[in-house]
């Protein structure tokens, strides 16, 4: 049954970075590539031959997709069977995938990928504050922060209705979660020539974009159980779509923010709407 | 009869990966030459090169094709020879502009080569200076006609006649490739 | 009392980086002593002798500070003048919290029991370097002979935290942990600001770390972090209900484990990284993996831990110190430990880059150089079997710690944490992964000369450029807090010392030889003494008076 959920996911991130592409293109008014293109792309690099700098690239690479499948199978959707996390352990799983990502990084002795990773992680520092308020929040107002609990708790209304102010700051950081512009500092293509990624050909490169797929789904299924819900898996499914839109949108109407401005805003902006949540809901 | 249907379902496997393949091409977007120009019309919103599945990365280590634009002076032709050798199979050379065909109208220059060929096995010519992006992306339906049919590219033919190549190469820069 | 099995294994680690180091110097010298004051002091058994146990082991840190690199090492003058002030800072901070422990052993008449506990906590607190009383810490570690600096950190570290759960070990009552705590005499309120101080210096530790460029002073700042996380679970485990204490118990007893688990291998990887590099600068240390890559992987489990991230145990205690810290309300105090939680994450991956993954440039060390590191092996790979023990089943080692939490307060951590699914899913994805990878196109190995970037200085024929991103890691971070730096620590201790040097001259001036002066400053304090008369009953008064009595009469 997990392993229908880890294929349910694939598929799904899939689709949702195929109708990301789509839909981002439409707004600069393209074409864009069509819908199936991401699987096309996974199959293409996980035939093609690639290089690999050492025993470290490929076990980072085996830790990112294992990390990233983890996580799928932390987030409770209905008919399948999930680990029952809270939303502090759930940020701590979400490690393992950076960490092996971090690690194939490592190996790779190019500056730009050590670059890239820097600034992965000092964006990691940046999102995580506003996280942190949120889990803060859940405790002060609902004595849990059990993922499970969240989505059950949501019966009578959502916590995008209840709590729209929490909801907005958390939007924030799962930009800057997902890596979407306008904090895209991480891969950042014309300058630092993708980042961590740069080292990346044939399979190791194909496992990154399955890892890009489950992240996906993982971080819209996230905020979907968090403030939209949850439920069974068609429910999920049809507010992941709306929420990628709504992001997708968002970041193509965005340049680049500088990788210390981004980690500043990610401080300030959404951390001041939670303290602000926090301020109208004790009053 | 059991060797049959494996292989049968072998051939459906690759005829399907081989589709895949030429639906989704890396493009290294290393611009080379004047032809350069040329490219990024094509990539953006006017002629919208991606809704055929081309996409332009950052490294070789992504690439699946090289595209030559241009001219090209001996010591760009040195750091492209390092890029394709960077690259992992199966990987395409694309000549673009009549400067990698012939020479163009450098064909007399002390600082440029004239035939491509000679030094990186190419796959596709696209003439023109410099091609339009409609010619642009004519030239990738051909290319991607022959991925889809599964013909080896230009790789093969360099691993295979690696010391004509690297003599021809030789030529060029002396000893220090 | 709580030298269970897990301080013998402890024990048994140490021991066995101590004979790494026989060879070497006074090594031997000062952990013997240091480690029977620890016992002394872990054996709980009076006040005097707890006393006794504590400056034996201030005293051997004074000791090995001043002997080191009486091994030969030919060091300049500079830098043993530079170590005579790391002698008077320690001493000066190890005299403050004798100064206390003796105030309370003598006002509590030699009892444990008594209304002046909260001085034996400020003691624990100055010598557990919690703000602001941290300015020892770093340069003391750094000053030290290596191999005795992972010992410190790993047990002696740990002092304060024995005297501050002393209400926990022996307050009689445990219906409710806050009778044991008020029948010391500990008020809610006052432990309050220490969870704040110890969750803040968590965070400004790890801040510190983060962007040093010394490796030395990296594990350093992250001891002081993780020192911080323990002493915030202590007090937190004082002061609140018992299922909150319970779980905030298990997970600083977790916690203290696991930080010496990791650290102890690690100061012995730096110690062998400064004697075989010469240098323990961030920039210049590298190459490590391609020396040993046994050794990497048995790392690999312990700076995962330090990091926090599952299956390693540090996970678990940083997951039982958040959530009791949530659940008792501190909610400020778990903001600063969270934010330290991923500035942790951000110095562990500097080290492991920084240390066995650059390119070393030159490799001037010759090969049976790194012949030793393999008595490294044992030792790491004991401690990196434990901490995934801990990280996957937890109950086995709370079990194995039963010495150190009281039964009343002992915890299943498994039905709150499911640790052994995530490790077991993590697992068999690690392994489909690994098939996955194996069924796909083929790959080859190419050497890290070779990268994008690289064929335009020719890396593989000039291997002594130094083409990589090690120095300034984090730049970015350090330019939002410029303004802080300003904001010196150091200098405040300096302005209150010339302060008090130079204030008191401004006595002299009053000192000016007319009469009409003398008459004028009488006048002034007959006038205050009036107005003090006028408010001789308030509590304010009384407890000055207080003071003055026992400074006078015991």
């Amino acid at each position: 049954m997990s392993v229908l959920y880890l294929l349910y996911a694939f598929v799904v991130g899939a689709f949702l970075v195929g109708f990301g592409m789509k839909i981002s293109a439409r707004v600069k008014r393209k074409y864009g590539p069509p819908v199936y293109q991401p699987l096309m792309d996974v199959i293409k690099l996980l035939s093609k031959r690639s290089i690999s700098h050492g025993l470290v690239q490929d076990l980072g690479v085996w830790m990112a997709l294992a990390g990233s499948a983890l996580l799928v199978l932390a987030i409770p959707v209905s008919p399948f069977p999930f680990i029952n996390l809270d939303l502090i352990a759930f940020v701590y799983v979400s490690a393992i995938a950076s960490l092996g990502v971090a690690l194939g990084t490592a190996q790779v002795a190019n500056p730009y990928a050590s670059i890239g990773m820097a600034r992965a992680l000092m964006l990691m520092l940046g999102y995580e504050v506003p996280v942190l308020l949120t889990v803060v929040f859940f405790y002060f107002s609902l004595g849990t922060a059990t993922l499970a609990d969240l989505a059950t708790l949501q019966k009578e209304g959502w916590f995008l209705f209840k709590y729209p102010l929490l909801s907005a700051g958390y939007y924030l950081a799962l930009l800057a979660e997902m890596g979407k512009p306008p904090f895209d500092v991480v891969t950042a293509p014309s300058e630092i020539a993708s980042g961590p990624m740069v080292e990346y050909g044939g399979k190791y490169l194909g496992f990154l974009v399955i890892y890009a797929f489950f992240h996906t789904f993982v971080s819209t299924a996230l905020f979907a159980v968090l403030f939209l819900g949850g439920g069974t898996w068609w429910e999920v499914l049809l507010k992941q779509l709306v929420l990628y839109f709504s992001v997708v949108v968002v970041a193509s109407s965005f340049p680049r923010f500088v990788s210390e401005k981004a980690v500043v805003y990610q401080w300030i902006v959404p951390s001041l709407f939670v303290i602000l949540n926090f301020v109208v809901v004790a009053s | 009869m059991k060797a049959g249907v494996l292989s049968k379902i072998g051939d459906i496997l690759g005829d399907f990966i081989n589709w895949a393949r030429s639906n989704s091409i890396f493009v290294l977007h290393y611009c080379t030459g004047c032809g350069a120009v040329e490219i990024s019309p094509t990539l953006t919103s006017r002629y919208d090169m991606t809704r055929f599945g081309i996409q332009p990365v950052a490294t070789p280590r992504q690439a699946d094709v090289l595209l030559i634009t241009g001219y090209l002076s001996l010591k760009t032709l040195k750091r492209v020879i390092w890029a394709y050798e960077q690259m992992s199979a199966p990987k395409y050379v694309v000549g673009f502009g009549s400067c990698t065909i012939n020479g163009g109208h450098y064909w007399d220059s002390y600082a440029t080569i004239n035939l491509l060929d000679l030094y990186l096995p190419v796959d596709l010519y696209i003439a023109g200076c410099m091609p339009r992006p409609e010619a642009i992306i004519e030239g990738f339906e051909v290319l991607k006609k022959k991925i889809k049919s599964g013909e080896p590219g230009g790789w093969i033919d360099y691993e295979r006649r690696k010391d004509w190549y690297k003599a021809n190469q030789r030529r060029l820069f002396g000893d220090k490739i | 009392m709580a030298s269970g099995l897990v301080r013998v294994a402890l024990a048994f680690l140490v021991l066995s980086f101590a004979l790494l180091a026989l060879y070497r110097n006074i090594c031997w010298v000062s952990i013997v002593p240091a480690a029977f004051g620890a016992a002394i002091v872990f054996s709980l058994s009076s006040p005097l002798l707890l006393f006794v146990g504590w400056e034996i082991v201030s005293w051997t840190i004074f000791f090995s500070i001043i002997l080191r690199g009486s091994s030969g090492g030919t060091e300049s003058v500079p830098v043993v003048a530079s170590r005579k002030n790391v002698v008077y800072l320690y001493v000066s901070f190890a005299a403050l919290s004798a100064v206390f422990m003796l105030m309370w052993i003598f006002l509590s008449h030699f009892s444990y029991k008594s209304p002046y506990f909260y001085l034996a906590v400020v003691a624990s607190v100055i010598k557990g370097a919690i703000i602001p009383f941290h300015l020892w810490l770093v340069p003391v570690y750094s000053s030290m002979d290596l191999s005795f600096t992972a010992f410190n950190s790993a047990v002696l570290s740990k002092l304060g935290l024995i005297v501050i759960l002393l209400p926990l070990y022996l307050g009689a009552d445990y219906s409710g942990v806050r009778n044991a705590v008020e029948s010391f005499g500990l008020e809610v309120n006052f432990i309050r600001i220490f969870i704040l101080l110890s969750s803040f210096t968590a965070l400004y530790a790890a801040y510190r770390a983060v962007l040093t460029e010394d490796l030395v002073e990296l594990l350093s700042y992250s001891s002081l972090s993780q020192v911080g996380y323990i002493f915030a679970g202590a007090f937190l485990s004082l002061s609140s209900g018992k299922d909150v204490a319970s779980m905030a118990l298990n997970g600083t007893m977790l916690h203290a484990l696991n930080h010496a688990l990791v650290k102890i291998p690690f100061f012995m990887l730096a110690y062998f990284v400064e004697r075989k590099y010469g240098t323990t600068s961030l920039s210049e240390t590298g190459g490590l993996y391609k020396k040993s890559p046994v050794l990497f992987f048995l790392v690999l489990p312990l700076a995962i831990s330090l990091a926090g991230v599952p299956p390693a145990g540090g996970f678990v205690s940083k997951w039982l110190l958040y959530t009791s810290m949530l659940r008792a309300g501190y909610y400020v105090s778990f903001f600063l430990l969270g934010v330290a939680g991923v500035l942790s994450f951000l110095y562990v991956y500097r080290f492991l880059h920084s240390l066995f993954f650059e390119r070393l440039k030159k490799d001037s060390l010759k090969e049976d150089d790194f012949l030793e590191l393999k008595w490294h092996f044992l030792p790491t790979g004991v401690a990196s079997v434990m901490t995934l023990i801990v990280g996957v089943k937890p109950s086995l080692v709370t079990n194995l710690l039963s010495s150190a939490i009281p039964e009343p307060l002992s915890l299943n951590v498994e039905a709150h944490l499911p640790t052994g699914s995530i490790a077991f899913a993590f697992l068999l994805l690690v392994i489909f992964s690994a098939f996955l990878w194996k069924i796909s196109a083929d790959h080859r190995y190419v050497p890290d000369t070779d990268n994008y970037t690289s064929a335009a200085v020719r890396l593989d024929q000039n291997p002594e450029i130094s083409y990589d991103f090690s120095y300034g890691f984090y730049m970015p971070l350090k330019r939002p807090f410029r303004w802080l730096c300003y904001l010196n620590p150091e200098k405040l201790y300096d302005v209150l010392w010339e302060y008090l040097r130079d204030g008191l001259s401004y006595l002299r001036t009053l000192a000016s030889g007319r009469f009409t002066d003398y008459i004028f400053y009488i006048s002034i304090f007959a006038f205050v003494m009036l107005f003090v008369g006028k408010v001789f009953n308030t509590p304010c008064f009384l407890m000055i008076r207080k003071i003055f009595s026992f400074v006078g009469g015991g």
